[in-house]
């Protein structure tokens, strides 16, 4: 469904331009929930840029069902990790925000919205402002406006990082819940190994230059717990395939190292 | 809303007395001759004739039509300007600079050129105040756009709003509580503006009856209508404006 090929980009930032992604290759298909795991730096965010149609100045090509992404579109559907939701709007208003034009009648537009507030539990508070609600409830309604356009496919940026651990969990099992019952195609930015152990239906791990060094099925029932065989397993040829890197890192460039992310660390 | 509830009538009412006793007692002990300062009394007197037979309706309907065309024109100017401004690049390093450095003039210094373009004419006050009420629209629109999270631009384009659209649906209604802050701030130089421009002109005006009282050493007269002025300012500031930055305040 998603087809990345040979895809760079030029980065440029303080002066100086990095290049990101040296001829990366990616395709998902439809249905997959895939984790795009790696440490701060690594182009992630670029990537999700790029498949939101923010950054078009790439090479390469991106194509979603054979068409190619350079602008944004509500096929392509973003959740941040910040929410962004509009504060001049009310929750149900966020939520059908990309459905106005679509059904220009704003009762349907309502009952359609209403039905993915449903989804993740919000329908009464439906009518709260948003600084009303919780951080957790806030990128709930953020959720629901992705979905409510009926998205080929969900991107989402680190959407629980900004949470605590009680949200954190329950917004798993909404991402998981929603995956299932509508099985929508959702690519999850993370830098959390966890996350992507307990949700994901494949992982996909880049390293600080951007490239992908590992690329995983998983095929634990959820709900998952990180005990499970599959898990352990799985983080363990995550930790040496970082670990290879950093080793061939450190050696190049040993300041560089220090700076690593979290998910270097083997006690993760 | 706490802050609302803090206010209490009575201190502002027992302010105001304590001033006006302040103000009879400096006229009791006569620091100032009486046609100098003259005593509340006689500026109440003054303000009740010139209610009674009706000079001052004139002169209110005058000012208030001035200040309001110009106040308009300077808020359409400064909003569409501060949209363009922040838009182009090229626009906001030439004009938009220059706006802080126009804004540090003084209305008055303007009063000597607009008379001679305009004449001694209600153009030239509309002029003056136009070029003053402008400015802190056009600017406070700037900062607003710049202010707007970059998030919520994005969030916007990737559910379906471009160019016009986004205007409309994002970009208006995230500055709207910025905007009413810069119109009230417009609203308070134009005012002056108005003011100082009428100083200079003939006809109907508060400033003109102001500008007559002092050639006719008529003090009771000029400040009667300086508390004209100052009641006007005051209420469409603090009710009008509040009512309107509390009504699209985000937060309430």
């Amino acid at each position: 469904m998603l087809k990345i090929d040979k895809l760079n980009l030029k980065f440029k930032s303080n002066g100086f331009t990095k290049n990101l992604f040296n001829d990366f290759d990616l395709s998902i298909d439809k249905g997959e929930f895939i984790c795009i795991l790696g440490p701060s730096g690594c182009g992630k965010s670029s990537l999700l840029n790029i498949l939101a149609g923010f950054e078009k100045s790439y090479t390469g090509s991106v194509l979603l069902n054979g068409e190619k992404i350079l602008k944004p579109d509500i096929k392509r559907a973003i959740v941040f990790q910040d929410y962004a939701l509009f504060p001049w709007l009310n929750v149900i208003e966020n939520v059908s925000f990309g459905l106005k034009k679509k059904i220009p009648n704003r009762q349907e537009c309502f009952m359609q919205a209403i039905r993915y507030l449903e989804l993740v539990d919000l329908v009464e508070h439906s009518r709260a402002r948003i600084h009303e609600i919780s951080g957790g409830m806030q990128q709930r309604v953020a959720i629901a406006r992705a979905l409510a356009v009926r998205p080929e496919i969900l991107l989402l940026d680190e959407p629980l990082g900004a949470l605590d651990d009680w949200s954190r969990r329950n917004l798993q099992n909404e991402l998981i819940k929603i995956w299932t019952e509508l099985q929508q195609t959702i690519l999850f930015v993370t830098h959390s190994v966890d996350e992507a152990l307990l949700l994901a239906s494949r992982i996909v791990v880049m390293n600080v230059n951007s490239e992908k060094v590992l690329d995983l099925q998983l095929k634990a029932e959820h709900p998952r717990k990180l005990d499970h065989p599959e898990s352990v397993k799985i983080r363990l040829l995550i930790k040496e395939a970082l670990n290879q890197k950093l080793k061939k890192n450190t050696q190049e460039n040993p300041a560089q190292s220090s700076s690593s992310d979290s998910i270097f660390d083997p006690t993760i | 809303m706490t802050e609302k509830s803090g206010k209490s009538p009575q201190t502002r009412v027992i302010f105001l007395f304590s001033l006006l006793l302040l103000w009879y007692v400096i006229c009791k002990i006569e620091i100032y001759p009486p046609y100098l300062l003259p005593s509340p009394s006689m500026v109440l007197n003054t303000l009740k004739r010139g209610f009674l037979d009706g000079a001052y309706f004139p002169a209110l309907f005058q000012s208030s039509k001035r200040v309001l065309i110009g106040y308009f024109t300077a808020v359409i100017i400064g909003i569409i300007l501060g949209l363009a401004i922040s838009r182009f690049k090229q626009l906001s390093n030439s004009i938009g600079e220059s706006l802080t450095a126009l804004q540090s003039i003084p209305s008055v210094a303007w009063v000597p050129l607009a008379l001679l373009w305009f004449g001694i004419s209600e153009a030239a006050v509309l002029f003056i105040v136009i070029l003053e009420a402008f400015i802190p629209c056009s600017l406070g629109v700037q900062n607003a756009i710049k202010n707007i999270p970059p998030k919520l631009i994005l969030a916007g384009r990737s559910l379906g709003c471009e160019s016009f659209d986004l205007y409309k649906r994002i970009i208006i209604p995230a500055i709207l509580p910025q905007l009413i802050s810069s119109l009230r701030l417009s609203w308070a130089f134009a005012w002056r503006a108005l003011i100082a421009g009428e100083l200079f002109i003939n006809g109907a005006g508060l400033g003109q009856t102001l500008e007559l009282g002092r050639s006719l050493s008529d003090m009771s007269e000029v400040i009667a209508m300086m508390l004209i002025i100052a009641i006007i300012g005051y209420v469409a500031d603090n009710i009008l404006f509040r009512k309107l930055e509390e009504s699209v305040n985000h937060y309430s």
